[in-house]
């Protein structure tokens, strides 16, 4: 009761001085990650979680809470209900973007909260099984004009980025092969190493050491540039293909209408850990793309990749409810 | 020869002071996440990751992997004794385990359960050890076809789980094969039987529908008079609280069934130990000489899925070793956990840090050992919660039912549905609908119809996939036998009292 | 009509409680793509699901008429003292609703004495020493230690 107290008095203290201090968490920060322990959001937000511990850069403990459910739903619609609390982030990805587009229940979009900083970018490869008859991707595009429906790439939800790429890659090349749902990405590796599936799209972080261990081959990277780990794989373009690029982007994002001194406060956080050499080793371990953005520049690409999103999921033939 | 030396260098890693440190704190603390329903490994796991990583890599993996074995160890007490499945796998454990608590043995489970998990962990790691490799490749043979006839075997255990009758039984199934479509459809995005809940996108959690048929509504079903005496008789003297040497024989079988089961179908990523403790529950049912035991208290019937649930530790380590694919979302973060090293998990992660393998697999020798330590002197402990009144007991069962069922997701919709399936468990219980097949059909009926709708997308919609590939022709002819064995036993039966007529 | 008098009407009940949902199943599965260009649609499952459920309901049923009309010996549930498990069960139910705005110690600590007083015919006394027990035992053992959130009350518990 007496801290509950002691904590009362300092935060209207720190509330009436706002003008003169600058915000300073006052009690533990809560990381929300809209999916279960050992997903890739939840391993990026623990990860982040690692790196500020490393370098001090919060002054109060983070915990990283798990709100599952509806595929992102449910942690977006329990940040939007949260408006004024300035000790809760959460982690955004694409799903953030596509969701409000392709669900009627969705009514939070990105706009509506307050992002902070996106962190990193996720490139793409194509990769085959080693043993597989496909050297580029031009072999495989050819073989699927020869047998229209008859290929198989393993991959997630019809809403996620691999089916979206696909879409694009089959437009622009005007074939058709299938598309596998799988559940967990265990499973999605294992049906291409097992020869059930015939490709499939992955993080470079997953495909790396299959790569250095002779089991799968790279017909082409998704980006628009070489992507600095894979120096030796062509990308999709130089291949003569053009297909625009769908980076998965992960950062950090808060409560709608977040005061601007708790914002600026974050962003110096989330400034510093860039800077940090932990940070950048952390990027490099995972092959993750440096995206740090903050700012104005930050709206504008939340804007436009609302934008290229939209356009994507339309061509992908996915319903669009709004 | 070669396996000993590294085995050798392991153990000196593994029996560092430290790494030993580790190692007991990892099992003690699975072990208290794992008697505590709805804490599960995973999320403890998770929260100790940033501590983790500050450790070296040896240290943290031997700590994290012993939260994950260890939590299977605890899972079967609140199983046993309140008729609450800590985690998916013990559900089957319920099944016998509370009859024997009933029968005024909970000791003698509980020391059954101890034991299976230390001879089914041992074999696991065993296993993991000398054949990691070649089983790895064997898994990656499992494509949907042959996981579609895999959760084919899995259902047909329902006729080994129906008691009186077979026709309430596959309802029972088939309620939960319903409960399982409940959500969004992966394969097109859309929502089915949502009612428009958002809470229901995701589905039913069959945590909640298991703790609910199981827990509540036993506690529902005691309700119904007001003597306070205690729940069971609980004997006195610890002979009586140990499990006896012809426990321990009546057990030899499901021991190795459940051993190998529960390795093999580890080592498939996203089966789980559910299945496993389903099947080599089935398989001991169909192989006993006393199946009209099973149900009634069988000390068989909670040694092998115990075993199961415990072997499929080392099972679920070999993918992610030998080929860095996680199979669960345990193994998820341990895979997580080898990159935030800077370790690049995959399949040249034994050549390039054998000291990370060996020194695990060591110290889950030395874990499991402990684990038994741990656990066994607790039985005759905890085998006293039973002496409570009813009065505070049921209370007690309500109250970590609740808590179990609320801490999965935060969410108080959740403890409405258990409400709801409280109710549901207690009338089931009345009209004879058995509860066990219910959550077969929830926990498989997703991943069957995955594998179904996977196989045909492959396939084109040509059907003779699902039973043209050898392995998935052995599975498919296995579950006919399981499926017809009753009907023949029936018609002997009938022949037999025709015969007698007759004569 | 003497079949119908001594046939076990929970048992027909149940039956007809499963094929209403079985019936409901299909109707929702009705509207769903039941095969698709790729295989079986979103539809295909829930259809047979249906069905089934109907069936064999509607097997149970017959088969117990027909045990009934048999005369074959019919065991029937006991019924008697279900007043009390649905009262305890409502106490339940009361007790989750609490939750959201009384947080989950006080509410559980009021179902705990509702329990003992009305089901189990305790004293106040011993019901609230069993209630206020097994609450602080919880929320020492799950909030304080093991750091589980709880839904919680405007008194921070």
């Amino acid at each position: 009761m007496r801290n509950a107290l002691k904590i009362l008095t300092a935060s209207a203290l720190l509330a009436g001085a706002a003008g003169a201090h600058a915000f300073t968490p006052d009690r533990n920060i809560e990381f929300m990650v809209h999916s279960g322990p050992g997903a890739g959001n939840d391993v990026f937000a623990r990860s982040v979680q690692g790196v500020l511990e490393k370098i001090k850069g919060l002054p109060q403990t983070v915990q990283v809470a798990n709100k599952t459910g509806g595929g992102g739903l449910v942690a977006m619609s329990y940040l939007a209900e949260k408006k004024g609390e300035t000790h809760l982030l959460a982690v955004f990805t694409s799903v953030w973007f596509v969701n409000p587009q392709i669900r009627e229940k969705a009514k939070v979009t990105m706009r509506d909260l307050t992002p902070i900083a996106r962190l990193v970018l996720e490139p793409a490869v194509m990769t085959v099984r080693a043993d597989s008859p496909y050297k580029t991707a031009k072999d495989f595009f050819g073989a699927a004009k020869q047998n229209p429906g008859k290929l198989k790439q393993s991959g997630g939800s019809l809403s996620g980025r691999d089916n979206t790429t696909r879409h694009l890659l089959m437009k622009a090349t005007g074939t058709e092969w299938q598309f596998i749902s799988m559940k967990s990405g265990g499973e999605r590796v294992a049906a291409l190493l097992g020869g059930h599936v015939d490709m499939y799209i992955m993080e470079p972080a997953e495909a790396l050491e299959q790569i250095r261990a002779g089991k799968i081959r790279v017909l082409a990277t998704l980006m628009n540039k070489r992507i600095p780990s894979l120096p030796d794989s062509a990308t999709i373009r130089e291949q003569g293909f053009n297909v625009p690029e769908i980076p998965q982007a992960r950062g950090f994002v808060g409560p709608p209408g977040m005061a601007a001194d708790v914002k600026s406060y974050y962003e110096g956080v989330f400034t510093k850990m860039y800077k940090s050499s932990e940070w950048q080793n952390f990027l490099k371990a995972n092959y993750y793309e440096d995206g740090f953005l903050i700012g104005p520049g930050l709206n504008k690409f939340v804007d436009e990749y609302t934008q290229t999103m939209r356009g994507i999921l339309k061509e992908a033939g996915i319903k669009l409810v709004r | 020869m070669e396996i000993l030396t590294n085995l050798a260098q392991g153990f000196a890693i593994a029996l560092e002071p430290m790494n030993l440190f580790w190692c007991f704190l990892g099992v003690f603390l699975g072990t208290v996440v794992g008697i505590l329903p709805g804490l599960g490994p995973s999320a403890t796991v998770a929260l100790l990751l940033p501590l983790a990583t500050q450790m070296s890599p040896t240290a943290g993996i031997i700590m994290m992997a012993g939260i994950y074995y260890g939590a299977k160890y605890g899972g079967s007490t609140t199983a046993i004794l309140l008729n609450v499945p800590g985690e998916s796998a013990s559900v089957v454990t319920c099944i016998d385990g509370f009859e024997m608590a009933r029968n005024g043995r909970a000791g003698p489970a509980l020391g059954i359960a101890a034991i299976a998990s230390f001879v089914a962990g041992t074999v696991g790691v065993i296993l993991l050890m000398l054949i990691a490799p070649p089983v790895a490749e064997f898994a990656l043979r499992f494509g949907p076809p042959e996981y579609f006839a895999l959760m084919a075997f899995g259902l047909s255990m329902v006729v080994l789980l129906a008691g009186k009758s077979m026709l309430k039984a596959l309802l029972s199934m088939f309620v939960g094969l319903w409960l399982a479509t409940i959500g969004i459809d992966m394969f097109t995005d859309s929502e089915r039987y949502t009612y428009d809940r958002v809470e229901l996108l995701d589905g039913v959690h069959f945590v909640v529908v298991a703790i609910g048929t199981f827990a509540i509504g036993e506690v529902l079903a005691n309700l119904t008079s007001n003597s306070s005496q205690q729940m069971f008789k609980v004997p006195r003297g610890l002979r009586n609280l140990m499990p006896n040497w012809q426990d321990i024989k009546d057990s030899r079988f499901a021991l190795l069934n459940g051993s190998l089961v529960g390795f093999f179908v580890g080592v498939l990523p996203g089966a789980g130990s559910t299945i496993a403790s389903f099947v080599s529950y089935g398989v001991e049912k169909a192989m006993s000489r006393h199946p009209e035991n099973f149900g009634k208290g069988a000390v068989e019937g909670v040694a092998a899925p115990e075993a199961a649930n415990n072997s499929e530790t080392g099972g679920a380590l070999v993918p992610l070793m030998t080929l860095g694919i996680p199979g669960s979302a345990t193994t998820a973060i341990l895979l997580a956990a080898l990159i935030l090293w800077g370790l690049r998990p995959g399949p040249l992660l034994i050549q390039d840090h054998p000291e990370i393998f060996w020194g695990l697999v060591a110290s889950m020798y030395i874990g499991n050992v402990m684990l038994l330590i741990l656990n066994l002197p607790l039985v005759p402990v905890f085998a006293q919660i039973l002496r409570l009144p009813g009065y505070i007991l049921y209370p007690v069962i309500l109250g970590v039912s609740i808590i179990g069922v609320y801490s999965v997701d935060q969410r108080l919709f959740d403890t409405w549905l258990v409400a709801f399936f409280g109710l549901l468990g207690y009338l089931m219980r009345k009209v004879e609908y058995p509860a066990a097949p219910l959550i077969l059909g929830l926990v498989l009926g997703d991943l069957m119809e995955n594998a179904v709708r996977q196989s045909l997308m492959m396939s084109a919609g040509d059907v003779s996939i699902l039973y043209t590939r050898p392995l998935a022709l052995v599975m498919l002819v296995l579950t006919a036998a399981v499926l017809v064995g009753p009907l023949f036993r029936r018609m002997a039966k009938w022949r037999l009292k025709v015969a007698e007529q007759e004569g | 009509m003497s079949w119908w008098k001594s046939a076990d009407k929970s048992e027909l009940a149940c039956s007809a409680i499963l094929v209403a949902l079985g019936v409901s199943i299909l109707a929702d599965a009705w509207d769903w793509p039941y095969l698709t260009k790729d295989g079986p649609g979103p539809g295909f499952f829930p259809l047979w699901i249906g069905i089934s459920i109907i069936g064999l309901s509607v097997a149970v049923a017959a088969l117990h008429l027909y045990d009934v009309v048999r005369r074959s010996p019919v065991e029937r549930p006991n019924w008697r003292g279900s007043a009390r498990v649905l009262t305890g069960w409502a106490g339940l139910a009361v007790s989750i609703a609490l939750m959201k705005p009384a947080g989950f110690i006080l509410s559980f600590l009021l179902l705990v004495v509702f329990l003992v007083m009305v089901i189990f015919q305790r004293s106040f006394l011993a019901a609230l020493t069993v209630g206020a027990g097994t609450s602080i035992g919880f929320w020492v053992v799950f909030v304080k230690l093991l750091q589980v959130q709880l839904p919680a009350g405007p008194w921070g518990f």
